[in-house]
C-alpha cells in the first residue's frame, strides 16, 4: 500500500504541468521557420487549430514531433530530449486554443476566380482538374492563409520542399524541361508540361541541370487576390 | 565403448570450423570476420570479377528480411554457410547456393526497451571454432551454436535499462570475443569488454572514460565522468603481432551541451590501443579534444603498410567523422599525417601532433550554428575499403552542412542526455561520394558522386573494382583505379549496409543488404 502511494506520488510529480514559455522559446527555434512564428503556418502549415493532423493525442503528436515527417520536409526533433518535447507538444496544443485569424476575402467569389485563372488546368481539387501540380484537396490544412497569398502572388520564391524543375538536353539535341518526379545517383524521372514522363540515364544525356526557383505557375496578378485565397484556405479535405 | 568416444571427440574437432588460424589468414572464398580481415581492410583477394566483365553481374538469388527496422548487417560467410543478423538482433544462418534458411535464432527484446539516439538495428556476427557470436539490443552478448543456432551461452553485458545496447559486430580473437557498447546519447560511461570464447566468462573490461584515480580521470569536470559516453559502437581491429586491438570511442556526454564537461574529455573520439590479453591501454590518439558535434571517432580503424616520407611504417589509418582522414604509428600511436578529405568548416587544420587548430565560435547555440560535416560526419560507421595492391584507402563520404543547436541536458538513467541537435541543409545542398585516397597522405585520386550522403560502406576487390550502394538503392561496381561506373543496379530500398565478397564452387559472389532484401550477384 505504502508502495502504491509513493508510486502515485510520483506520478503525479512526473505529470506536473509542462512549462508553457519554455514550450514557446522551443517552438521558435526549432518549428518557426516553417510553421510561422505565432504557429499561423507558412512553408508548413498552421498549427491554430483545434484538431490536428498528425497527433489525435497528446502522446501521438509528441511522437510525431520527435520523429517528425522527412519526406514531407518536416525533420524530427527528437533532440529536443525528454524534458523539450513535452513543452513543445503542449505548447503546440496550446495554439489550437487560439482562433485562427479570419480571412478578408469572399471564398463564394474566390471559386469563380479559381476557374477563370484555369488553375484546375494543372491542379486537383476534389478530383477534379488536371494532375501536373500539387493537388489542392487539403491545401487549406497544410496552408495558412498569408502563405497561400504569398504562393499566389510570388510562387518562384515559395516553392514546395524538393520541388525542382530540371532541363535536360538529349543527345540528339533536343531540350526537355520537366519537374523532378524522382532522382538517384543514376537517372532522373521528369514530367513535362503536358504531363508525359521522360526517364533518363544521366550518363545517357548530353547535359543536364537543375533550375531552381523555376514553376510553370504563373503569379497571380488580379487585384482580387484575397478571396482566391480565401477559397483556397476553405479546402479542408476530400468532402 | 573407448572407440565409441573417441569417434566422438573426433567428430566435435571436425566441427571446430573456425579456428583462429583460420582468422589469421582467411581464405579468399570465406568472408570471416566483420571487415573480412582483422586489418580491416573490407577487401576480397578475389579476381573473377574484374573490370572488363564487372558489367555482366546478374542477381544469384534474395532473402527478405523479418527485420521491421533498417537491414545493416555485412554477411559472414563460412564454407557455403551465410549468418545474417536482422533487426532487432536476430540471427539467420542461409545456404549460399539455393538462399535457403538453415536455421534463426530469434531473439525476444524487452518491450520497455527504447534505442536513444539510433535505430534498433545489428551489423553483423563474429565465428570461432564452431560458434556464431551476436551483441543484441538488450547488451547481452550470445554464443550460437553454427551448426543449429542453439544457445551455448548468454552473457549479461550491461544493463538495457540505462540505455546500454549492442547494435555492432563482435570480434573473435584465439579465445576470446571483443565487444563495445552503445549509449553515447544516454550518458552512459563507455567501455570495452573481452569474454572467454568457451564460457562467456567476462576476462576484462577497459572504461572509455577513466575513474578516479586513474590517468585521464583530470580532463572531466567534477562528476561529468560518470555520463561522459565515449561509447564503442563499431567493430575495432586486431594486430596479431603487436597483439593489441585498434577500437575507436564515441562523442563525450551531453553531446551538444558541454557547460558541466569542461577539459578535453579523454578518450571520447580517440582510437584506442589495448592489450588484447589484458585490456591494459597502450595508447590513445584523441581526433576531436572535447567534441561538441557528436563526431564519434568509431569509424573502422585499418591496419596498413603506408610509406611515410620514404620510409615504410605499420601504420592504422582512419577516416573520421570530423572530415580528417589520419596516419597514425601503429605500436606508438605517433601522428604521421592527415589532411581533410571532406568539407570542414571548424578547424584551419592539425598541427604537426594531429591536434585540430579548431576555428572558435564554431560550437552548437540556441540558435543554431552552421558548420560542415554535419553531425553524421564526413563519414559514419560504414566500413571504408582498402586496396593493398593500389594502396588506395575508399571512403564514402558524406557532404552535408547542419545548423547545431544547443539546449539543456539532465541526466536521468535510460532517456535522452543530448543537450541539442541539429538542423541540416535542404537536402538538395548535400550530396555525397565515394573517394578513393591515397592511403599514406589522404590527397584525393577520385571521386564518384552521389546524390545524397550515402550509409553505405565499400568493397574492394583483387579483381580492381570498388563496390558501393546509395540511399536511393542504386548498387554499383565501380574500377578500382579510375572510379569509373562499371555496373549498376536499381535494388528499390535503401542501402545501409557493407557489401561483401566470397566464393562458392569456384564462383565469386557479393552480397548487399538493400531496403529489407539481402541481394546476392555474380557472373553468368
Amino acid at each position: 500500500m505504502r508502495a502504491i502511494f509513493f508510486l502515485l506520488a510520483g506520478l503525479a510529480f512526473a505529470q506536473a504541468p509542462p512549462d508553457l514559455e519554455k514550450g514557446k522559446k522551443l517552438f521558435v527555434v526549432n518549428c518557426a521557420t516553417c510553421h510561422g512564428i505565432d504557429g499561423g503556418g507558412g512553408a508548413g502549415p498552421s498549427l491554430r487549430k483545434p484538431r490536428l493532423a498528425h497527433g489525435a493525442t497528446k502522446e501521438e503528436l509528441q511522437q510525431f514531433i520527435a520523429s517528425g515527417r522527412p519526406d514531407a520536409g518536416m525533420p524530427g526533433s527528437f533532440h529536443l530530449g525528454p524534458d523539450g518535447l513535452p513543452q513543445v507538444t503542449e505548447y503546440v496544443l496550446s495554439l489550437g486554443k487560439i482562433p485562427e485569424t479570419p480571412l478578408p476575402g469572399d471564398p463564394t467569389r474566390g471559386r469563380e476566380l479559381y476557374a477563370k485563372a484555369g488553375c484546375a488546368g494543372c491542379h486537383i481539387v476534389q478530383g477534379a482538374g488536371n494532375g501536373i501540380g500539387p493537388e489542392l484537396t487539403d491545401i487549406g490544412s497544410r496552408r495558412s492563409g498569408a502563405a497561400l497569398k504569398e504562393i499566389l502572388l510570388h510562387p518562384e520564391s515559395n516553392l514546395p520542399a524538393g520541388f525542382v524543375m530540371v532541363e535536360v538536353k538529349t543527345p540528339d539535341g533536343k531540350t526537355v524541361t520537366g519537374y523532378r518526379v524522382n532522382e538517384d545517383t543514376l537517372s532522373l524521372q521528369l514530367r513535362d508540361a503536358g504531363g508525359k514522363l521522360h526517364s533518363f540515364r544521366k550518363d545517357q544525356v548530353a547535359h543536364w541541370e537543375k533550375k531552381p526557383g523555376k514553376t510553370w505557375m504563373p503569379p497571380y496578378t488580379g487585384s482580387d487576390v484575397d478571396d482566391l485565397v480565401a477559397w483556397l484556405a476553405s479546402q479542408r479535405g476530400k468532402s | 565403448m573407448r572407440t565409441c568416444i573417441g569417434g566422438l571427440l573426433l567428430t566435435a574437432a571436425a566441427l571446430a570450423q573456425v579456428p583462429y588460424s583460420r582468422l589469421l589468414q582467411p581464405d579468399p572464398e570465406s568472408w570471416l570476420t566483420y571487415s573480412g580481415n582483422y586489418s580491416s581492410y573490407r577487401y576480397s583477394p578475389l579476381t573473377q570479377i574484374d573490370s572488363t566483365n564487372a558489367a555482366k553481374l546478374r542477381l544469384q538469388w534474395m532473402y527478405q528480411s523479418n527485420g521491421a527496422a533498417r537491414f545493416e548487417t555485412s554477411p559472414v560467410v563460412v564454407d557455403g554457410v551465410m549468418y545474417i543478423t536482422e533487426s532487432p538482433s536476430d540471427v539467420a544462418a542461409l545456404d549460399v547456393r539455393s538462399g535457403r534458411t538453415l536455421w534463426r535464432y530469434e531473439r525476444p527484446i524487452p518491450k520497455d526497451l527504447r534505442t536513444l539516439g539510433f535505430g534498433r538495428v545489428n551489423r553483423g556476427v563474429a565465428v570461432l571454432d564452431d560458434m556464431v557470436y551476436v551483441g543484441t539490443l538488450d547488451a547481452h552478448l550470445v554464443a550460437l551454436d553454427a551448426r543449429t543456432g542453439a544457445v551455448r551461452w548468454d552473457s549479461e553485458v550491461a544493463d538495457y535499462k540505462t540505455g546500454h545496447c549492442i547494435t555492432g559486430a563482435p570480434l573473435a580473437l584465439r579465445d576470446r570475443i571483443i565487444t563495445g557498447i552503445s549509449g553515447g546519447e544516454a550518458g552512459i560511461r563507455g567501455f570495452i569488454d573481452a569474454y572467454d570464447a568457451k564460457t562467456g566468462k567476462r576476462l576484462w573490461r577497459f572504461w572509455t572514460v577513466p575513474g578516479p584515480g586513474e590517468p585521464g580521470h583530470e580532463t572531466w569536470d567534477g562528476d561529468s565522468w560518470k555520463t561522459g559516453g565515449a561509447p564503442t559502437w563499431v567493430t575495432g581491429s586486431y594486430d596479431p603481432d603487436l597483439n593489441l586491438l585498434y577500437w575507436g570511442t564515441g562523442n563525450p556526454g551531453p553531446d551538444w551541451n558541454d557547460d558541466s564537461r569542461a577539459g578535453a574529455n579523454l578518450y571520447a573520439c580517440s582510437l584506442l590501443a589495448l592489450d588484447a590479453a589484458t585490456g591494459k591501454l597502450k595508447w590513445h590518439f584523441q581526433f576531436t579534444p572535447h567534441d561538441t558535434h557528436d563526431w564519434d571517432a568509431t569509424e573502422i580503424p585499418v591496419l596498413l603498410d603506408a610509406t611515410i616520407r620514404g620510409q615504410k611504417r605499420k601504420v592504422v589509418a582512419m577516416a573520421n567523422r570530423n572530415a580528417f582522414y589520419y596516419v597514425l604509428d601503429r605500436a606508438s600511436g605517433q601522428f604521421l599525417a592527415g589532411a581533410p578529405y571532406a568539407k570542414q568548416t571548424w578547424a584551419t587544420g592539425l598541427d604537426d601532433s594531429g591536434r585540430p587548430q579548431v576555428i572558435p565560435g564554431k560550437e552548437p547555440s540556441e540558435a543554431g550554428t552552421l558548420v560542415w560535416p554535419s553531425l553524421q560526419g564526413g563519414t559514419n560507421w560504414f566500413s571504408p575499403a582498402y586496396h593493398p595492391g593500389l594502396n588506395m584507402f575508399y571512403v564514402s563520404t558524406r557532404e552535408m552542412g547542419a545548423y547545431y543547436f544547443k539546449s539543456e541536458a539532465e541526466y536521468k538513467p535510460g532517456v535522452m542526455f543530448a543537450g541539442g541537435g541539429e538542423r541540416a541543409l535542404p537536402a538538395d545542398e548535400n550530396y555525397g561520394a565515394v573517394r578513393a585516397l591515397d592511403a599514406n597522405t589522404g590527397k584525393m585520386k577520385w571521386e564518384f558522386r552521389l546524390k545524397s550522403p550515402p550509409w553505405a560502406g565499400v568493397l574492394s576487390t583483387g579483381g580492381g573494382v570498388v563496390f558501393s550502394g546509395s540511399n536511393e538503392g542504386n548498387f554499383y561496381a565501380l574500377d578500382a583505379r579510375s572510379g569509373k561506373l562499371l555496373w549498376d543496379i536499381q535494388t528499390g530500398g535503401a542501402i545501409m549496409a557493407n557489401p561483401v565478397s566470397f566464393a562458392l564452387d569456384g564462383k565469386q559472389m557479393v552480397a548487399i543488404a538493400a531496403g529489407h532484401s539481402l541481394l546476392v550477384f555474380s557472373l553468368p
